[in-house]
């Protein structure tokens, strides 16, 4: 360990790169710079230090650091404690999420974009502690039996939809009745009315007689 | 010559293959594959089955190393694992725990 921590302390200006014939599978995490030419494919994680994926290089990952600076292909999502610029060049399929965000000409993204995330938290503090608010409300109003705030709601609604459709619905449904009577009685459905109502009764009488 | 290089803060887990060469400060676990020279720097652990032209170890090696080349293992090194290589030099004060086959 002694070692090793000379060892960064020595070489602190050794820089990270995965050259253009490199292709990495898994999962790579440190706490400096990479500079990526060829290929990484898993995640990459970064406490501290950013990404630089270089033109040609190919990113295939997950990706978090604290900044992240595109001129190649990034397949992923991103995730910048500070900044992700998108130069010339930069193709990016994936969300990114960063405080700032730099897209230069030539850049192309495809994906969901979150900046500023202190904004973001903010706002959905906020949305959450309105949830909180309306919940508390509903919560005593329904232990007021104030339900009664759904229910006029309902009651308002169902009167203006409900009674008309419902004049109509019987009128149709008399109507249809009527219309089937009619069919029925294979006569006009004006004068089906008054026919088939009145031969019916003496009809069942005349069937319920003829049966007993 | 353009060439990978891990600095020492770095972990890799999974598979490293390519054909340029590479330069180890930090950690690697899996599978190293190359077509060209592997070094692995003093203060860096490689938990990984080696593959390469010429292996060059001054860190930690624990796993099967086959250079097509040669394996040097620089003084201050500590390597558990088989060795397979045309060519192997293990320098005084270079720790070694395995087999070496130079395919004689």
């Amino acid at each position: 360990m002694a070692q090793r921590q000379t060892n960064k302390s020595d070489d602190a200006d050794i820089s990270t790169v995965v050259s253009p014939g490199t292709r990495i599978v898994g999962r790579i995490h440190g706490g400096e710079d990479i500079r990526v030419q060829g290929t990484i494919e898993g995640s990459v994680m970064l406490s501290s230090g950013s990404l630089h994926v270089d033109a040609g290089g190919v990113v295939l990952a997950d990706v978090q650091a604290e900044s992240v600076y595109i001129s190649g292909i990034v397949v992923g999502d991103l995730t910048a404690q500070n900044r992700v610029v998108l130069r010339d060049g930069a193709r990016v399929v994936g969300d990114i999420s960063t405080r700032r965000l730099v897209i230069e000409a030539g850049a192309a993204i495809r994906g969901g974009v979150a900046t500023s995330e202190e904004a973001q938290d903010v706002a959905e503090d906020a949305a959450a502690e309105v949830e909180d608010v309306v919940e508390d409300k509903k919560s005593v109003s329904r232990a007021n039996g104030a339900r009664n705030s759904a229910k006029p709601a309902a009651r308002d609604v169902k009167p203006v939809l409900k009674a008309p459709p419902q004049r109509k619905s019987k009128k149709a449904t008399k109507a249809t009745k009527d219309a089937i009577r009619a069919k029925s009685a294979k006569t006009p459905s004006k004068s089906s009315k008054k026919k088939v109502a009145r031969p019916r009764v003496p009809a069942r009488g005349k069937h319920r007689a003829a049966r007993s | 010559m353009a060439k990978t290089v891990l600095g020492n803060s770095i972990v890799v887990d999974g598979e490293i293959s390519g054909d340029e060469a590479l330069v180890v400060h930090g950690s690697i676990k899996g599978n190293v594959k190359l077509g060209e020279r592997f070094e692995v720097e003093p203060g860096a652990i490689v938990e990984a089955t080696v593959e390469a032209t010429t292996v060059v170890v001054s860190g930690t090696v624990s796993g099967d190393v086959r250079a097509s080349e040669r394996v040097e293992l620089r003084p201050e090194c500590n390597v558990v694992g088989d060795l397979r290589a045309p060519r192997v030099l293990i320098a005084d004060g270079a720790t070694f725990r395995g087999r070496v086959d130079m395919g004689g």
